[in-house]
């Protein structure tokens, strides 16, 4: 009995083990199943560039958005800076593989409306889920403008900054100035906030770049623009565009109160080597970084010379054709949810972009933060001068051109108006092709 | 003439030949397989691509013939690409060449501590440029606070804005490049040196030959396979500069370091232009090449080989 006891116990073994094993399948085909209704739920990819701070609001959104509409799962992916997001885009794009919507500058937007590869939102604003015409006249006219291509509404604006000028506060107050509004003020406070020691400058009024969006901040104040009306001639060559740059060259060079960097200023302004500079209002929290509790700062409008303007730059959400319909309502739902007014304002409210639906203005939060950040509250008034870049596939072309026409003036390789001229000639043929 | 029977021996042979043919083949796969999807395949494909013009995602390209070649031949920004090229390529091949030997030389000696130096010679060979990057704008920093500025202020000499200066910025890369590249060569330098057989010179020495004597007659003429192997690899490298101006300048200011390779990722990576960066990939392969045959020719033969 004995003997034979031993082998019997190896069958139950068997026995047990072959339990187990079914079992776990059967528990693994359940799983199967359950995960098989679970994909009954739509899932979005969204390509995005928004790091850091930026980015971890946006991840507060979608969590939001998930709970709301437990059927859509959101992937938002971050992608690392614009140039990589818009190269990564092209890629998936070439291999058929885009996600199914991202963040993208007017101007990518063109090459891929080009190529076909656009869904248009327009396609999405008649019937019950979509937009009244109200509600699509609540997006600043602007903003709006910069998503049309060929009449029609491709994508819908979302993380748009508008530029703003930050300054040492401390060393304005020191100086007994007051915030500059105008060109002649800003000239005025950095020629104050400027020290000199030994015949050394040790910390300047301003800081300046050698780009075409420097630029454009003193050009639209000049009541100057990039190109005429019909989008097909160069404009800022004019005196206004003159001025601009004459008005930077003479910082630099004639009043020894600024200096330029190719790269962010945020750092310079931060060790008190500057005490000025332009920035766009998304940068906030790069400034508060770089500054800790050094010294007091603060922030206003771009000073002007003819009138206010506020230029406003950032990406747009587009959302791609390759996908499948039942994606595509989903993306719907979810950029609509996105730039809905009490969204955006809670976007804005953390970030410094602007909230892109007018009536965002109005919502208690906004209101109650507006109140409690007055400076905030002034580049955010200054919309209603909001200027935006034209969204044409030349224009990362043209961009390069007018930046390089600014370094040829920093550098005093050529006078402003020469470099301009040159510029513009170069513009025009690009735009004539 | 009797016609030789084919035999069974025959075909044994001719089996046993075709296995092997066959197992050798079969370990050659993998690394063919490797080499032809990412090498062989894209080079032809690219050279296909230079003949359109295409966006990368347009789905119906256009085919142009040889029309971005011959746009290269009119774009001012390609001919001042392959002018900066040019520079920085006699700006770095002849000095790095020179001090990485002279340094090669010294690390062949007895001394203390030798696997250290080599180390260290070594260590910005593989630092990924962008480390090396922050240490350099520390170094070239327009302002007082730089590096080298504060080292000329102190002599009393005017401060420069280094990268910032068209005039200066090639120069500063250049410098940077040398620095970088220097450990490779050094090794290869140093092989080279130890290949020397010792009898030589212990025979140059009984014949009472001296210092400069012996690199001259001995180590130069021993050494010129691998000086004329470290050159051609350094010409082709240094027309492929990138990664430097990547990170220190972009090509500016004012496109004083724009080199070829930079200038075609922008155009190729930036503005999408597939077809004019393939051809412009093309032209400077052509170069490359060009070069590279003529450095044979007229070098090569001077090259000693034992």
């Amino acid at each position: 009995m004995r003997a034979s006891g031993a082998p019997r116990q190896g069958n139950q073994l068997k026995r047990v083990i072959v339990c187990v094993i079914c079992l776990s399948l059967l528990v693994m085909l359940l799983a199967g199943f359950s995960s098989a209704s679970a994909s009954s739920k739509v899932t979005i990819t969204f390509w995005h560039g928004m790091g850091s701070a930026l980015g971890k609001t946006l991840d507060e959104l979608v969590a939001e958005f998930q709970k709301q509409y437990p059927d859509i799962i959101v992937k938002a992916e971050y992608q690392g800076s614009y140039g990589a997001l818009n190269q990564k885009i092209m890629a998936a794009l070439a291999a058929k593989k885009p996600p199914t919507m991202a963040q993208a500058y007017g101007n990518w937007v063109a090459e891929y409306v080009k190529a076909g590869a656009v869904k248009p939102v327009e396609d999405f604003f008649a019937g019950p889920g979509g937009l009244s015409k109200d509600e699509i006249e609540d997006f600043w006219p602007e903003l709006r403008v910069g998503c049309t291509f060929d009449g029609k509404m491709y994508t819908l604006p979302f993380n748009k900054s508008v530029a703003i000028y930050i300054y040492n506060l401390t060393a304005l107050k020191e100086a007994g100035l007051e915030p500059p509004k105008t060109w002649e003020e800003l000239l005025a406070a950095s020629k104050a906030m400027t020290v000199v020691k030994d015949g050394k400058v040790t910390r300047y009024g301003m800081v300046l770049r050698p780009n075409v969006d420097y630029f454009a901040n003193l050009l639209f104040t000049n009541g100057g623009r990039y190109l005429d009306p019909s989008g097909k001639k160069a404009v800022f060559n004019g005196s206004e565009g003159v001025e601009a740059l004459q008005f930077m060259v003479d910082m630099l060079h004639k009043y020894k109160v600024a200096y330029y960097i190719p790269g962010y200023a945020d750092a310079d302004f931060g060790a008190g080597k500057t005490c000025g500079y332009f920035a766009t209002s998304a940068s906030y929290s790069y400034t508060d970084k770089a500054v800790g509790s050094k010294f007091e700062w603060g922030i206003g409008p771009i000073p002007y010379k003819k009138g206010p303007a506020a230029p406003v730059a950032g990406t747009d959400l587009v959302m791609f054709a390759s996908a499948t319909p039942e994606e595509q309502q989903a993306a719907w739902k979810f950029m609509k949810w996105l730039t809905s007014p009490t969204q955006t304002a809670y976007w804005a409210i953390n970030t410094g972009y602007i909230p892109v639906r007018r009536s965002a203005l109005y919502l208690r939060q906004m209101k109650e933060w507006m109140a409690a950040n007055p400076r905030n509250a002034a580049s955010l008034n200054a919309l209603k001068f909001a200027v935006t870049d034209p969204n044409i596939a030349e224009w990362q072309d043209i961009r390069e051109i007018i930046s390089q026409a600014v370094e040829e003036a920093f550098l005093a390789k050529a006078t402003p108006k020469e470099a301009l001229d040159k510029a513009a000639e170069k513009v025009n043929a690009l735009l004539a092709k | 003439m009797p016609v030789r029977r084919f035999t069974a021996k025959d075909a044994a042979r001719r089996r046993r030949y075709l296995k092997e043919t066959f197992t050798a083949y079969l370990y050659l796969l993998p690394a063919t397989a490797v080499l032809v999807t990412f090498h062989f395949a894209p080079v032809f494909y690219a050279f296909y691509v230079s003949l359109l013009d295409w966006n990368y995602i347009s789905p119906n390209p256009t085919f142009v013939g040889f029309a971005n070649y011959a746009a290269l031949l009119k774009d001012s920004d390609f001919i001042t690409s392959l002018i900066n090229t040019v520079y920085y390529v006699i700006g770095t091949v002849p000095t790095s060449m020179a001090v990485a030997l002279f340094v090669a030389i010294l690390l062949n000696q007895k001394i203390r501590g030798l696997a250290w130096y080599r180390t260290v010679y070594f260590l910005p060979v593989i630092t990924a440029a962008n480390a090396v990057a922050i240490i350099w704008f520390w170094i070239y920093h327009p302002d007082y606070s730089g590096l080298l500025n504060g080292l000329l202020d102190r002599l009393g000499l005017p401060i420069q804005s280094w990268l910032l200066d068209p005039k200066w910025a090639m120069p500063c890369i250049i410098l940077m490049s040398i620095w970088k590249g220097l450990g490779y060569n050094v090794v290869i330098f140093l092989a080279g040196l130890q290949n020397i057989s010792s009898e030589y010179y212990e025979a140059a020495q009984i014949d009472g030959a001296k210092g400069w004597s012996i690199f001259r007659y001995i180590t130069w003429p021993l050494l010129s396979p691998t000086t004329f192997f470290v050159l051609i690899i350094s010409v082709i490298g240094s027309f492929q500069v990138f990664s430097q101006v990547y990170v220190m300048t972009r090509g500016g200011p004012l496109k004083s370091t724009l080199v070829v390779v930079y200038y075609l990722y922008k155009i190729g990576f930036e503005d999408f232009k597939m077809g004019y960066a393939s051809a412009m990939a093309y032209a400077l392969f052509m170069i490359i090449f060009t070069l590279t045959l003529l450095q044979r020719k007229y070098i090569g033969s001077r090259v000693y080989y034992q």
